[in-house]
């Protein structure tokens, strides 16, 4: 018997504990043994001094309002998540498989439209979906790379299995908190760190570079990159500075760049036009260019269709490529793995029910109460009605929504994700969490050795995105 | 090369911290030579210099000495006051964060922090020096940061040049606080101010030993006025701005190809000719007329600077 220390206390309960399930050596592997030997207020004391940190860095999403500009943090918790090499070697694997799967899908509905012929996916399902775009069909990009920067949302069962929760090719978010998260770390809690070996998270900005230089137009040595950002006012606007900064690339808005007659693209800078070959772009589809899209958007530049037409520009994430990560197209990815690898998927989806095809409606119907319900159409877990934890008239209204609409709609068992320990004001707690790893495209793809773990603050809560409450923790791949 | 509009982001935040630091030296000056008159006459003429006299009128607030100092001080909705400055200052800063040093960044948020503190607790007038004193402290320590880390590129060059400017323009618009009134041609026997007032000047403008070891007998308001505006070596005197910003010009056209135009040297070069050759007789009227020349060369430059760099033909 030792002393009673931080984790002697800590219960997760039936949940699969990422810091101290018995796969990865109970309370007694590196990280539960130096967390061990710190006290509640040391850790408090530690956790405030970082959360000041992060508000004087200014790492903060910013919230606009009549009465100015506010700068928030992402709550963050200092308890790191631990993955083991070999549940990364899965990771890694899985995410790959999975995205090079994606860009095939991708160049074939805006090419040939096999897998549509062939009838694997519902061709409706496709050409009417809202993030389809007609505008690119036949277009050829460069090393057919459609989604350049791909987030694959992740969760852990009861057993510790990973499972897909959701593909993200429309600019995810979310990775400059994964490398602030452990700047924080090394700052705040080097203690922690010490002697324990972790892959380094730090050379992102380059390999975001290197991966999207080699999507540039073809024979286009050094291509200038630039991100392109809605502005100041986007929410998430720190970290378009970050990858900007880290990329060492121009951080350009629209209104920064112009196409010529010859649908070149340029940047105006203090001694004149400057040629621009790569766009990084944190604006979606309908503001681009309001030559072909939505004519009112101020934040894009007239002619980059044009040029992306002309093959004088790359735009990541190509045009179109969030018909991907609909929730419903998420469905079918194990069939569109295995139409185009031939393979099983590494990582599997969560079981998903979808509402359009009748026996899954019926199904979904009938088990409400058990399922979460989720609207296809919506990000930031914003519409989620969780069965299990749903009052009856969310419950009754959920069915009507569904009745009237059911191809706006999946449903997926409740799974209880998996927890770590957090810290909460009544010292260590599970809490729930999931994790999106970064997955880069250019000639090839490349994962992020890490990845956002959020965390769902709330006791017992498993909705864990930042707009409805949730925190994040530095993530720790080990090393073999 | 550095985009037009990260050109200005940099140049203004140059100009807004100076803007801070020089409004919290007008408001010590102001406050360290009315506390002995004790009355809020002497506050009035800031209102007046700033064109802000129909403004505070509409806040409806009684002219009195906490009242002003405030409206400068911690009035968000005041365009010329110190913590909307801050604000203007950390947006800039914010638009080109992937290109200050993250030291930068640091210190003008926490700098704007504190300013905003102000707004919370209402000051009372006896606070005001020490508020002054330590918003000035701030604006030096941000100028080290700067000094420190800044990357000399262009934007560190743009920085400089902005802050330049707003020191200069300052300037003049502090000595004027006392010789505005001589605008009039309908009076003429108004009282110039006195040495105590130089001396606080002086002292605001970390210059009042250097000048008394230049001019140890005794001060004359012309020789003082001569030294804050034309002396070389006085880091926040106007030639002293004027010959920084002629140097950053000249850093940008031959480091960074960003090559100032015709509109550009003109009016940089009819500025130093006027600081080169001021008045003989640096006194009420005469003084009055020298500031406001130097402004309207102060403005053409800036216009010279914005029409060639920040709003370009594409």
């Amino acid at each position: 018997m030792g002393k009673p220390n931080l984790l002697t206390a800590y219960d997760a309960g039936a949940n699969f504990c990422e810091t101290t399930d018995k796969s990865v050596g109970g309370k007694s592997n590196a990280l539960s043994k130096r967390l061990s030997q710190y006290n509640l207020r040391t850790l408090n004391k530690r956790n405030s001094a970082a959360e000041r940190e992060l508000r004087n860095l200014g790492i903060t999403f910013t919230v606009y309002s009549d009465a100015g500009a506010i700068d928030r943090i992402l709550p963050f918790d200092p308890l790191p998540r631990m993955i083991s090499a070999e549940d990364w070697n899965i990771i890694n694997t899985g995410c790959i498989q999975r995205v090079t799967a994606l860009n095939e899908f991708l160049k074939d509905i805006y090419g040939k439209q096999k897998i549509l012929s062939d009838g694997v996916v519902p061709k409706e399902l496709v050409v009417k979906n809202k993030n389809f775009r007609k505008e690119v069909l036949g277009l050829k990009l460069a090393q057919d790379t459609y989604t350049h920067i791909s987030g694959v949302d992740l969760i852990r069962d009861e057993n510790g299995e990973f499972l897909v929760l959701e593909d993200n090719c429309r600019s995810p978010s979310g990775v400059s908190y994964v490398i602030e998260n452990r700047h924080l770390m090394m700052r705040s809690f080097p203690d922690l760190l010490e002697g324990i070996k972790i892959r380094p998270v730090s050379d992102y900005g380059q390999q975001l570079r290197r991966k999207l230089s080699e999507t540039a137009p073809p024979r286009v040595q050094n291509p200038n990159v630039v991100l392109l950002t809605p502005g100041v006012f986007n929410s998430a606007y720190f970290e378009h500075v970050f990858l900007a900064r880290e990329m060492g690339a121009a951080l350009v808005e629209g209104r920064d760049l112009v196409v010529d007659d010859d649908d070149r693209v340029f940047m105006k800078t203090i001694s004149g036009l400057e040629r621009v070959h790569v766009i990084y772009r944190r604006i979606d589809d309908d503001f681009l260019d309001p030559e072909v899209f939505r004519e009112d958007s101020m934040l894009g530049t007239p002619g980059l269709m044009r040029a992306l037409k002309a093959g004088k520009v790359t735009i990541a994430n190509a045009i179109g490529a969030g018909v991907a990560d609909d929730k419903a197209v998420y469905a079918y990815m194990p069939k569109i793995i295995d139409y185009y690898l031939g393979e099983d998927p590494v990582i599997n989806n969560v079981e998903t029910y979808i509402c359009r095809e009748k026996d899954d409606l019926a199904y979904v119907l009938d088990h409400l109460e058990e399922l979460v319900v989720k609207p296809v159409g919506e990000s930031g877990g914003y519409g989620i009605v969780v069965g299990p934890k749903a009052t009856k008239k969310e419950i009754n209204d959920v069915r009507r929504a569904i009745k009237k609409d059911p191809s706006n709609y999946i449903a997926q068992p409740m799974i209880s994700l998996s927890v770590c320990p957090t810290l909460t004001k009544n010292g260590l707690a599970p809490r729930h969490v999931d994790l999106r790893p970064y997955v880069l495209t250019g000639k090839d793809s490349w994962v992020l050795p890490g990845g956002l773990t959020r965390v769902a603050m709330r006791e017992g809560s498993i909705i864990v995105n930042s707009s409805q409450g949730g925190g994040s923790k530095d993530t720790w791949v080990l090393r073999k | 090369m550095l985009l037009s509009r990260f050109a200005e982001n940099a140049f203004w935040l140059g100009r807004y911290m100076e803007r801070v630091e020089s409004l919290a030296r007008l408001l010590w000056v102001t406050e360290s030579f009315a506390a002995d008159q004790d009355h809020d006459d002497a506050w009035a003429p800031i209102l007046s210099v700033f064109a802000d006299s129909e403004a505070f009128e509409e806040r409806g607030k009684p002219l009195t000495a906490v009242n002003v100092a405030r409206f400068y001080l911690s009035d968000t909705t005041n365009a010329n006051s110190a913590v909307f400055a801050g604000n203007m200052a950390k947006e800039n800063a914010r638009s080109i964060r992937h290109l200050i040093s993250t030291e930068t960044w640091r210190a003008v948020s926490v700098f704007y922090d504190e300013l905003r503190e102000l707004q919370k607790r209402r000051f009372s007038l006896s606070k005001l020096n020490d508020i002054c004193l330590s918003i000035r402290e701030r604006s030096y320590i941000h100028r080290g940061v700067m000094e420190a880390t800044s990357y000399r590129d262009e934007v560190w060059r743009f920085n400089q040049l902005g802050a330049a400017l707003e020191r200069a323009d300052q300037m003049t618009r502090l000595i004027d606080i006392k010789y505005f009134r001589f605008d009039r041609d309908d009076i003429d026997d108004i009282a110039p101010p006195d040495v105590a007032w130089w001396n606080t000047l002086l002292r605001s403008a970390s210059g009042y030993h250097a000048f008394q070891r230049r001019h140890p007998v005794n001060t004359d308001p012309a020789d003082a006025a001569r030294f804050v505006l034309c002396d070389p070596y006085l880091p926040l005197s106007v030639t002293n701005a004027a010959e920084t910003a002629l140097y950053q010009l000249e850093r940008l056209d031959k480091d960074f190809d960003a090559k100032p135009g015709a509109d550009i040297k003109k009016a940089a070069a009819a500025l130093k000719e006027n600081l080169g050759a001021p008045p003989a007789k640096l006194n009420g009227r005469a003084l009055h007329r020298y500031l406001d020349s130097l402004q309207v060369d102060i403005n053409s430059l800036a216009n010279a600077l914005n029409d060639r760099y920040f709003a370009p033909a594409a």
